[in-house]
This record gives C-alpha cells, structure tokens and sequence, in this order.
C-alpha cells in the first residue's frame, strides 16, 4: 500500500505501525514528532496505530537552528 | 578576570523570563556549525543557558542525527518556527515542538520574504496571541518597530527579540536607534536577535540596555568556534557590567562659550 | 490613573530624601540620554544647584534639536470673572469685592478682532468657575464666534465633563489648559477652602477627560510657590510624562507659573521661588520632557522673560491682559486676575524674541477640523 512521508510517496510492502516505520528508518526517536493526517501523534500511540492506506506522515527532528 | 564574569552573573542581575532566572545573558543559535560534536564545546566555552534550534523533516535518504543528544540536560531549549510564512503555520511548528517534548518556550519566527529574512509583525503578533493564550512563553523574533513591539507585549510575549541586521549577515547593529527606542519604551526583556557579527557589538547591544544577545552566525562561522564562544561570553559580561556602571557623559565641547545662566549672579 | 503615581512616590521620595543626592548622581543624570523619574528628582534636588550652567547647556540643545529656534506666540482673553471659588492667592476669589463682569458675544467677538490686528493666531480662553455665568453653554457660544478669527482656541477654565470637553472641542477648542495648583493635597486643601475646586481628584484627572474628549493638546503645571515648590516641580512633570505615555496622540506641555501679587492678601508659607529655583524647575522639565512645550507667561519681567528664554522655552504669551474686556477697552473691563509684569506690547515682545536669535510664530498649527469635515 502506498503512504505519504514528509510530502514523498512511499511503499510499504507490509503491515506496519508507526513506530516500526521509524525503526526501520533508523530514525532517532528520542524528540521526534509525527504527525498524522494533520493531527499531532503522540509518542505513547506509536507502536499501537497502524499504518492505513492513503496515510499522509509528518516526521520532524530536531536540527541546528538559530 | 574570572571575577568580572563573576559579577557579572551574579544572581543579584539576573534575568527573569518565563519563571526562570538566567544567569548568562547570551543565547546561542545551533545552527551552521561545521559538525554536532562541537557544539557542546562550544555551550561550554559560552556559559550560555538558552539554547535555540529548528524543527525540520527528516531526511529520510541520509538521516541526520537530533542536535538534541549534544544539548546538556539542564539546557533551556528554545525551539524557533523557522520556515513558518504565516502565523498558523508558526502554531503549528510551536505545537509540533512543545509534543516533541521540549518544554514551552518558543522563539516565532514567521519570515515570507526570502531575500532579507526579514520577519512579518503582523504575523508574528497573531501567532503570539495564540500561543500566549496555550500557555508558551513567546520570545518573538521582529523587525525593531515600536508599536508592533508594544503590542506583542500586550500580547503577553515573555521578551521582545528584535533583529540587529537581517539574519546571518554579520552586519552588526544596523537597527541601532530603533533597538534603543525599544529598550526605552518596552518594559519586557530585549534581547537583540540577528546581525550581530562581532564580540564588540554583543558589547555595545548589551551597553546599550539590551537584556540579552542571541548570537548564532558570528560563533558557528568563525575560524575558531569555541575561541569565539569564550569572546561573545566575555563581551557580553563586559557590556552588561557597562550598562549597569552607568556611563560618564560624553562631552562635546570642552567649556560653554557663553553662560546661560550668568543673569542669575548679576545685581 | 495618574494619583496612583503619585502615592507610589511619595512612598519612594519621601521629604528627607531631596538632599541624600549627591553632585555624583547629578553628573551621572547629565550623562544619560533618557530620564527617568528618580533622574528628574536628583535634577530638582539642592545638589543639582551647582550644574545650573551644564544643565542649561543641555536644555538648549534639546530644545533646539526638537523645537528649532522658534517661539510660539499666544495671548489670554479672559472672558468672565465670576468666581465660585476662594482660592487663597487669586483676585476672582468669591469674597474679593472686584468689578465682575462677563462679556457678551458681542463683545468677545470684539476682543477677538482687538487680538487678531496684533497678528496674534492662537488664543488662550478664560473664565472664572461659575457654572451659572459661564457655564459650558456659554463658552461654547463664544468659541464659536472666535472660531473664524483664529487658527487654535485653548480653554483655560474649570475642570469640566468629557461629554463636556466634547461638546467644546466640536466647537472649535483644541488645547485645554488646567493647572493642579498644587500637588499636595493638603496644601490644596488649605489653600482652596470653599467652592467646587476643594474636589481634588476632579481636578487631577481633567486632563484624562480632555485627552478622551478629544482635545489634541494639554497643557499642566503647578501654581509655584504655593506648596513645596520641588515636589510640585515633580509631580507636575511626572504628570506630563504619564499623559504623553498614556495619550501619545496628544501634544502634553507644562506651564511655570510662579506666584505673583494679587489682589488679597495671601502670603504662602511655602518656600519662595527664587529666579535660581525658577532656572532650575525649567531646566529639569526641559531634560526630563524633551518633547513637552514649555509656556512662560507674563508673569514674569521682561528681564527675565528674556534670560529664560533660550533655556527651553517654547512658548510665550504676548501682549496678555488679564482683565475682562481689556483689548477692545469695552464699557465694563472687569478686574485683573493677576498683574501681569510684562507689559510690553506684541511688536516689542516680537523684537525681542528676534534678538535672542529665535523666530516668533504667530501660528505653527491650524485646527483644520471643520474644514477637513467640509472636504470630506
């Protein structure tokens, strides 16, 4: 099925939850955030929310600003 | 000299924003730094408490490590809206960062022109109300503008950030006497944000009765980081400890040459 | 309100503390750009006595820098002397035996014509306080025939109403002027025994009424000499500053009226206003209020109208007569408020301000209301 990550087209072959997306991104996950359909998706919801058809992800880090 | 630093972040001068009393009046901008690892080095060299930096999304071919994990424990971060052009999008970063569990600060920056990075008032000021009325302490970034600033404060912002030069030009502090104009009439903390290339003028911002500086370009850019780290801090200090000295008066001329009040010695 | 300020200071600037400031703190206040309240107070204490001349070096400049060299040039027209009141130092005190009169329309559009041949253009109304001579009505007939002769019509009366500073400002006022007197509510107190004015408060906030109203320009002062002459000094300034702050619209100014013979006999226990304390009070409104006009009357002697001049005045009255009916010498010219001490006419009042270097308007502002209401 197909998602939408950070505005990119994606394929994912398998059912997946977001915390198992994240992990095998190897994204850090300490202070990332996700949003989900425009809805922000907290951190304790991520291994519990499945991955739907169509989804539409935000996935943000934090990096060097000023 | 480590007693002049000393006393200049005494406790007795501290500066309250938001609850918290900051000992260092420099805040440091994390970005452009050549690499993560030296940026606790240079935390370090500038005694700094406040720390800013972006939300972004990730790089999914190359991800980058969370600048995060090079931040000590005890630092105040304060995250910006950065690539925000409008006030819903700056709430929305703001929100995005506090769910990202770095606390309530935040710094807005709302920008649409992309030339001079100069920042919108108008919506700076709607995304403060807004995210006064969720309960952040709002630190926005603006163009030095009295009544723009006066109403930001009305708004409740925790401090007033206006910008010294456009961002990242180390160009010093070309918005001098509007910056001054704010110092004078804003009763919330100033602190000067963007522009400031060199030690001297955190220096001359600080002497001037800025409550802080925020240096991000002026330390990541230079040849030594965390020399230049040790300069903002000592420059600071040394502006502080100015302001609160209080200057001598600057003469112009030597001796009136012609006594206006010579009439009252006469009869 | 601007009373709160007021009880706040008198917490921080009790009487002993006038002479705990030092010739330091004076040269430190001359060092800064901006006063604030405390500098203003260390500029009025006896320490500040020996920097008369770099206080009056800084005036001037200031002055020159925000006004240029120009004098703003304006006469009084008293329109009636019935008075409710009994202030202690002032000729309409209700139980003074003086000639009371109140002019008719008539007669003050014949006053006005009198004023307006000297060239002069803006024009300062007086009454005494009787709602029932010259009540709100009545001034407001009588700005209505002036308005036409005139580019500006100040109001020098009692406190009034907002509706009714409303009511004079749509017919044709723009400035309101209103001493306190004095800032000291017990020496108001003593000194205004009877009459409407004993309300304290009423009077303090006219101003704030005005500014609501309205009215695009106000101007404040102490009577000096009355009270403690540097505590009145301050709260009037202070006063300034809370209006300019609070109304930035409106164009705040103070006057330095000094105590002068009357008819009566009222002798203040108040330390006299000496010519050094007058310089001081000027010089300390001048650094403290860089913006405010500063309004010298003819009070004071041509001599010294002459030497306060360059220190930050900004406006003088000229030719001023402070009788009712005195310019077009009518049948019933009423008795004098006070005797003026300059009594040079606008001519030599002119020639004088051109020897000091300094250009005299006759009008630098036009209250185009009624016209910009026409065209629109």
């Amino acid at each position: 099925m197909q998602i939408v990550v950070n505005g990119e087209a994606q394929e994912i072959s398998r059912e997946c939850t977001v915390f198992q997306l994240l992990q095998d991104q190897a994204v850090t996950l300490i202070a990332a955030v996700v949003e989900l359909n425009g809805t922000i998706l907290k951190q304790e919801h991520w291994p519990s929310t499945l991955l739907q058809a169509g989804d539409r992800l935000e996935i943000l880090v934090f990096m060097g600003g000023g | 000299m480590n007693d002049i630093i000393e006393n200049a972040n005494t406790s007795d001068d501290s500066l309250l924003i938001g609850g918290v009393h900051l000992l260092s009046r420099l805040f440091l901008g994390t970005g452009k730094f050549s690499s993560h690892e030296i940026v606790p080095l240079v935390l370090e060299a500038s005694g700094t408490q406040v720390v800013t930096m972006a939300l972004r999304r990730i790089d999914w071919k190359n991800p980058q490590e969370n600048i995060l994990n090079y931040l000590p424990k005890n630092t105040i971060l304060l995250p910006n809206t950065s690539g925000a052009r409008t006030a819903d999008e700056a709430v929305r970063i703001a929100r995005l960062a506090q769910a990202a569990g770095c606390g309530n600060w935040v710094k807005i920056e709302v920008v649409q022109d992309q030339r001079y990075l100069l920042p919108d008032n108008w919506e700076t000021l709607r995304a403060t109300e807004q995210l006064v009325k969720e309960g952040f302490v709002v630190l926005p970034y603006m163009s030095p503008d009295l009544s723009a600033a006066k109403r930001l404060q009305d708004a409740g912002a925790a401090a007033i950030m206006p910008l010294g030069a456009p961002i990242g030009s180390n160009r010093g502090l070309q918005t001098k006497e509007l910056i001054r104009i704010l110092i004078e009439e804003i009763s919330v903390p100033i602190i000067v944000d963007a522009g400031i290339g060199r030690p001297s003028e955190a220096a001359e911002a600080m002497e001037m009765g800025a409550a802080a500086v925020l240096v991000n370009t002026a330390i990541a850019t230079a040849g030594d980081p965390v020399l230049m780290a040790q300069a903002f801090r000592l420059a600071v200090a040394a502006g502080r400890l100015g302001y609160l000295a209080g200057p001598g008066e600057r003469r112009v001329t030597a001796e009136a040459s012609s006594p206006l009040t010579g009439f009252l010695q006469e009869v | 309100m601007f009373y709160e300020q007021i009880t706040e200071w008198q917490q921080r600037l009790p009487e002993s503390s006038w002479t705990t400031f030092s010739a330091v703190d004076v040269e430190r206040v001359l060092a800064r750009e901006n006063l604030r309240p405390q500098d203003l107070a260390i500029l009025l204490s006896p320490a500040a006595l020996s920097y008369l001349e770099p206080m009056a070096q800084k005036a001037q400049a200031s002055t020159i820098r925000h006004f240029g060299r120009t004098i703003g040039l304006f006469t009084p027209l008293y329109l009636a002397n019935f008075c409710s009141n009994s202030c202690l130092y002032c000729s309409f005190h209700a139980g003074n035996e003086i000639i009371r009169c109140k002019l008719t329309v008539e007669q003050v559009v014949k006053e006005g014509a009198a004023i307006a041949s000297s060239g002069l253009q803006h024009l300062l109304l007086l009454t005494g306080e009787s709602r029932t001579q010259s009540g709100p009505t009545y001034m407001e007939e009588c700005v209505r025939a002036l308005r036409p002769r005139f580019a500006s019509l100040g109001l020098e009366v009692y406190p009034l109403s907002t509706d009714e500073y409303r009511r004079l400002f749509e017919a044709g006022i723009d400035s309101v002027t209103l001493f306190q007197e004095t800032y000291d509510e017990i020496t108001y107190a003593e000194v205004h025994p009877a009459g409407p004015k004993r309300n304290y408060h009423y009077r303090l906030e006219a101003p704030d009424r005005a500014c609501e109203a309205g009215i695009s320009s106000v101007n404040i002062g102490a009577l000096l000499g009355l009270s403690d002459w540097r505590r009145d000094a301050f709260y009037s300034a202070l006063h300034a500053d809370y209006l300019q702050r609070h109304y930035p619209g409106v164009e705040v100014s103070i006057s330095v009226p000094r105590l002068r013979p009357y008819a009566g006999s009222f002798n203040s226990t108040a330390a006299p206003v000496t010519d050094g304390a007058l310089v001081q009070i000027i010089l300390a409104y001048r650094l403290f209020l860089p913006r405010a006009g500063l309004t010298l009357s003819t009070r004071e002697s041509p001599q010294m109208r002459e030497n306060l001049l360059p220190l930050g005045i900004t406006r003088l009255s000229a030719g001023s007569l402070t009788s009712v009916g005195g310019y077009s010498e009518t049948d019933n010219v009423g008795s004098a408020q006070f005797e003026t001490s300059d009594d040079r006419s606008v001519p030599e009042v002119v020639r004088m301000i051109r020897t000091k270097g300094y250009l005299p308007a006759f009008c630098d502002w036009v209250n185009m209301r009624e016209r910009i209401a026409v065209a629109l």
